[in-house]
């Protein structure tokens, strides 16, 4: 009798055990995933900001290249210590006053560029086609401010050599431009003239 | 724009050397991890000073991860600049190794 009795506590006990093992287990697992993601999360946060969308799409398929959870938990210790060399390796973000004139420039030259579409669309300027300027300079007013948003977007993802190029660039452009709408007020001055 | 200088470890040479072997095929962070041995938190860094120098290049793979069901992997592939630097290091190491093979 005696030794049913301690048969079945023990079936018992090795049945609670199991539940409870795998219960401890799946919370384990869970634990991994968590601890996974959070560290893949704060690996990205330690880079400049230009850099965080890329490496995190690509450490993400990085880990996903891996089975099991404590693998990819190993992997994303791996990759925290990676970034925070990373960090050292890859070239500042572009600073806030840095994305700022940058913009600015963008700025003046859709300025530029509105100013010079209503001058040929308005005065019919040098008896060019008027329908076909005026069409052309709605689309591209209209196209200017998507473009624009696009470059103030894409300015807090530069870094910072990458943004002084593009600087320098449009510094040489909006330059340009200008000289362009002065040659142009000239024209229209010595049209105005000789009418 | 300042470059990073190119300081020759056996990671940085494990990794131009698998490169070298094929030089046309790209490769994932994971596909180098596995065929070189090297963990993530080396390659990596590695792996964007060599974009710096010029000697590796990098674009995404063309699949639509909604499609695929995972994220899209970022290729690598090594540059001419990548080849020569290689070839230098390699020849490089070799020098050094059969130097102190004679030494012995």
């Amino acid at each position: 009798m005696g030794e049913i009795i301690w048969t079945l506590v023990a079936t018992v006990t090795a049945f609670l055990g199991g539940i409870a093992g795998k219960m401890v287990s799946d919370e384990a697992a869970d634990y991994c995933e968590r601890v996974t993601r959070l560290l893949t999360d704060a690996s990205v946060l330690l880079l400049p900001s230009h850099a965080r969308d890329r490496y995190a799409e690509e450490w993400a398929a990085y880990l996903d290249e891996h089975t099991g959870k404590l693998t990819k938990l190993a992997v994303a210790i791996g990759l925290y210590f990676g970034a925070l060399r990373l960090a050292r390796t890859l070239p500042p973000s572009a600073s806030p006053a840095q994305q700022a004139r940058l913009i600015e420039l963008a700025q003046r030259i859709v300025a530029s560029m509105n100013f010079a579409f209503d001058r040929l669309a308005e005065d019919n300027f040098a008896e060019l086609a008027e329908e076909g300027i005026a069409r052309l300079g709605r689309e591209l007013q209209s196209a200017v401010p998507a473009a624009l948003r696009t470059i103030t977007e894409s300015a807090q993802r530069l870094d910072a050599d990458l943004c002084a190029e593009f600087i320098m660039e449009l510094e040489g452009r909006t330059e340009h431009l200008a000289e362009c709408l002065a040659e142009l007020d000239r024209i229209k001055a010595r049209q105005a003239t000789a009418k | 724009v300042k470059k990073p200088e190119f300081r020759l470890t056996i990671p940085a040479l494990k990794v131009l050397k698998l490169f070298v072997g094929n030089v046309r095929k790209q490769r994932s962070g994971a596909d180098i991890s596995r065929e070189t041995g090297i963990g993530p938190g080396t390659l990596y860094p590695l792996l964007a000073r060599f974009e710096q120098l010029g000697f590796f290049t990098s674009e995404w793979e063309e699949v639509d991860p909604a499609t695929v069901g995972r994220p899209r992997k970022r290729l690598y592939k090594i540059s001419g600049a990548g080849v020569k630097a290689a070839q230098e290091a390699l020849a490089e190491m070799r020098s050094v190794s059969g130097a102190l093979t004679w030494a012995k």
